[in-house]
């Protein structure tokens, strides 16, 4: 029997045909035999067809018309005696399994009903787009149990043309995840509707955003750029397909991370009997969803668990911790993730380290020795495990920073109770999934700053920090001093770092570690190496700073930030989530006046930027104005030619 | 807390929990037997996909029912729905005498599990209404219940369409059941 990490239980042999989808698979659920895989297109997957068909008719099928379940296979490099897999193609290995199963009660079946269900095996990990489809497909089966239908739906689902899609460097796409405009990157997607307008706008409006002009506006705004729009004909019917062009690998389908949380924010409150240094940074009252994240970044076997519920809600709280702990910053989640699994697979499942799985049967409830931690998305409970093992050495350093008591009593949250406090508010007043996420990679970004400024302080010789790390050891050639993450004074820094240490240590043991190292290692040169320029944003937004330090980082962000790539890197530090431009226009209204002309000019670069305009156009009248009277003074300057426009 | 008080309360006035498990071949009326208990009326059950569980109230005692699938490749998932059972209720289909057999091998092999050692044994011999159906004397012998040593055992014949003996086979289990399982 494999147990090696993920592929335990089916693997698919690679192909190299670029196809969309590369398997339609059928189960039913016999009732003497029990579920069976009834046909497989293009081909047969090797392995255990048992299990495939278990996986395809969730627990209670028959209790509800329609359910969904996800499931991942794994693919066997082609050449067999190849083992190690790069964890850079870990992703690529992957076939996402979006499946719908249906009951039909009918007195023409034997014992009065019929559960069927059909699975689009795909390389996206984007699979909800294919619901619509795999919805028509199925009541096409139900009338015609015939593999044809199988084979009609391979056929129309690979010929999707997405030739066209653009695609984004991670910069970018940070930005199109973490802002809401409409029209970001337009320019890029070929909507042929719309690109003589935009090229002729251009020419017209050059500094003005094209989105001013009336009649592009109207046809811009029904076009969405975080979405690439084609379509598929299926049985004459043209299915307009929305494909996001902003997801990560760990975002499978769309989940709705919401439910999940505001389960286990009402939760009643309750304090662990069961501690473990990894997971409970706060004792026994540490919130169950500090908890919860822990264990994913530690990566503990987690189960979600929803009696009574739809396989289709328990994969949803997969997906979303997945997601959400990912934030398309870390990776390997859905790599360990069992979205749907039930009892036929515990065996094996249970050697998976760190497995992340969705079940509906209660009966898991009773085997503690089969999870860490057991999340109940009914009652929001978040539960340690009494058999969790304990980690053998509790640390490499082992030593705490000296942090002075009575100060202590004086710091503010840390930051996880700080991200609690953010959650609630937004979670009660139904702030959009969009906000969600933006907060979660907030903190996750932090959670990594921390680490390596903890790894700093310690002295550890650390992957995180050096040439290819965050950030330089030396800050050599640093125009303006300072890294990393922002603290007020050094006694809330070593009060935070001491907080986290243990959740430190046991990350560090984890895949998904290796893999941000890895990825860290093998990433595109940055645009602006000169400065933190994420650290130096941060202590705007964060600190009481005197004229003069501010004055400092505008005047340096004038002097580094100048070509497109250094001002997309700029602007993936601006998330609307924390207002945008806001810090950077907060330098319109210095007390120095020459760096209210370097904010100036800073802002002119982002207006000119072909995604920074968008974030132009999100500034205050206030701002603009202000904005606009340095920028007039400056063309003043210019046009009397004078050597520069600071001189007093 | 709040479960030490529900036990508290629970011992004061003397209602009980029991978890049980029902299993038997495929088609031999475990959903039927379940939702009867359940709801007091017949209802037209389809095949269990997996699992069914419902908790149903007679004379005090709360019976937690885990009602399992029975297809033979479903089979070896029933021991994971072992731990903490105190009852075993095994459903026959009196009137499948070509399967008997079967049953006999599946009800053996479940009660040597180690996790069941300790469990109640109630049969229904279901299905009373059908011709030919075997009588209780004949099940017993079919299933070879004699052979059992340590056992408590109890075969009661059963109509799940209709709902007799239902309550009969529960009245035996909460009487049998030791008072303290701790």
């Amino acid at each position: 029997m494999k147990t090696n990490i993920g592929d335990w239980y089916l693997s698919v042999t690679e192909n190299d045909v670029g196809e969309h989808v590369e398997y339609i698979l059928a189960a039913e659920f016999d009732v003497d035999k029990g579920p069976t895989v009834k046909y497989q297109y293009p081909r047969r997957i090797e392995g255990d067809e048992e299990l495939l068909a278990e996986l395809m008719l969730p627990d209670q099928a028959h209790t509800r018309e329609e359910d969904w379940t996800v499931f991942f296979l794994h693919k066997r490099p082609k050449s067999s005696n190849v083992r190690g897999r790069s964890s850079s193609r870990e992703h690529n290995s992957m076939l996402y399994a979006l499946n719908l199963a249906n009951t039909k009660v009918t007195s023409d079946a034997k014992r009065g009903a019929i559960v069927r269900a059909m699975a689009i095996c795909t390389r996206h990990s984007f699979i909800q787009i294919y619901k619509p489809i795999l919805l028509l497909a199925m009541t096409e089966y139900f009338d015609n149990l015939n593999i044809d239908v199988l084979k009609n739906l391979y056929h129309s689902l690979n010929a999707m043309d997405i030739s066209s899609m653009p695609s984004f460097e991670p910069y970018e796409k940070q930005i199109l995840s973490s802002n809401s405009m409409r029209n970001l990157f337009v320019e890029r997607f070929h909507v042929e509707r719309l690109q003589p307008l935009i090229e002729r706008t251009k020419a017209v409006h050059p500094h003005n955003s094209i989105l001013s002009h009336d009649s592009v506006k109207a046809s811009l705004n029904k076009y969405d750029t975080h979405f690439y729009e084609s379509k598929i004909k299926f049985n004459n019917l043209d299915i307009p397909m929305r494909i996001p062009v902003d997801s990560f690998p760990d975002c499978v389908g769309d989940p709705s991370s919401i439910l999940l949380l505001t389960t286990i924010l009402n939760a009643p409150p309750k304090s662990f009997s069961v501690l473990h240094p990894h997971l409970t940074t706060s004792g026994s009252k540490t919130h169950p969803l500090i908890v919860l994240i822990n264990a994913v970044l530690t990566e503990k076997r987690i189960v979600f668990m929803g009696p009574g519920r739809a396989a289709k809600d328990v994969v949803d709280a997969v997906l979303s911790a997945c997601s959400l702990i990912s934030s398309g910053i870390l990776r390997g989640f859905s790599h360990r993730a069992y979205p749907y699994t039930d009892l036929s697979k515990i065996d094996q499942l249970i050697h998976v380290p760190g497995y992340i799985a969705g079940v509906t049967n209660p009966a898991f409830e009773n085997h503690p020795a089969w999870w860490d931690i057991l999340c109940n998305i009914e009652t929001g409970e978040v539960r340690i495990s009494k058999s969790i093992k304990q980690p053998e050495r509790l640390l490499s350093q082992g030593v705490a920073l000296p942090v002075s008591r009575t100060a202590v009593a004086g710091l503010g949250n840390s930051p996880d109770a700080s991200f609690v406090e953010d959650i609630k508010p937004m979670i009660l007043n139904r702030y959009g999934e969009d906000a969600i996420r933006g907060r979660f990679r907030k903190f996750i970004s932090q959670f990594i700053q921390l680490c390596a400024a903890y790894d700093e302080a310690h002295g550890v010789n650390s992957a995180l920090i050096g040439s290819r790390g965050l950030w330089p050891v030396r800050e050599h050639g640093y125009v303006v001093s300072g890294h990393g993450y922002v603290w007020a004074d050094q006694q809330q820094k070593g009060r935070d770092l001491n907080h986290y240490m243990h959740v430190i240590e046991g990350w560090k043991e984890t895949t998904n570690y290796k893999n941000y190292i890895f990825d860290l290692q093998h990433q595109v040169p940055i645009p602006v190496t000169n400065m933190d320029l994420q650290h130096q944003i941060d202590r705007l937004r964060k600190l009481r700073m005197s004229s003069s330090s501010s004055a400092e980082i505008f005047n340096a962000i004038r002097d580094v930030v100048v070509n497109p790539n250094q001002i997309t890197q700029l602007l993936a530090c601006l998330p609307q989530s924390e207002d945008g431009l806001l810090p950077i226009a907060a330098g319109l209204f210095h007390a120095h006046e020459d760096v209210r002309y370097s904010a100036a000019e800073i802002i002119n670069r982002i207006r000119d930027h072909e995604a920074g305009r968008h974030f132009y156009d999100e500034l205050g009248l206030f701002h603009k104005l202000a904005f606009e009277r340095l920028n007039r003074k400056i063309a003043e300057a210019d046009s009397w030619s004078q050597p520069s426009w600071s001189i007093e | 807390m709040g479960n030490t008080m529900a036990r508290l309360m629970a011992r004061m006035f003397g209602s009980r929990e029991i978890r049980l498990i029902m299993l038997g071949l495929d088609a031999a009326g475990k959903t039927t037997i379940l939702f009867r208990l359940k709801l007091g009326q017949g209802v037209t059950t389809i095949p269990t996909v997996g699992f069914n569980v419902e908790s149903v109230t007679y004379k005090n005692v709360r019976f937690n029912v885990w009602d399992v699938g029975g297809q033979d490749k479903i089979r070896p998932l029933w021991r994971h729905y072992y731990t903490g059972t105190q009852g075993l209720i095994f459903v026959v289909d009196s009137s499948d005498r070509k399967r008997i057999g079967e049953a006999k091998q599946e009800l053996h092999r479940i009660i040597s599990d180690r996790e069941m050692r300790d469990c109640l044994l109630l049969i229904f011999a279901n299905k009373q209404d059908l011709p030919d159906a075997m009588k209780p004397t004949e099940v017993t012998k079919e299933l070879d219940l004699a052979s059992l040593n340590n056992r408590m055992w109890y075969v009661q014949p059963s109509t799940a369409k209709t709902g007799d003996g239902l309550t009969e086979g529960l009245s035996w289990l909460s009487a049998n059941i030791p008072k303290e399982t701790r």
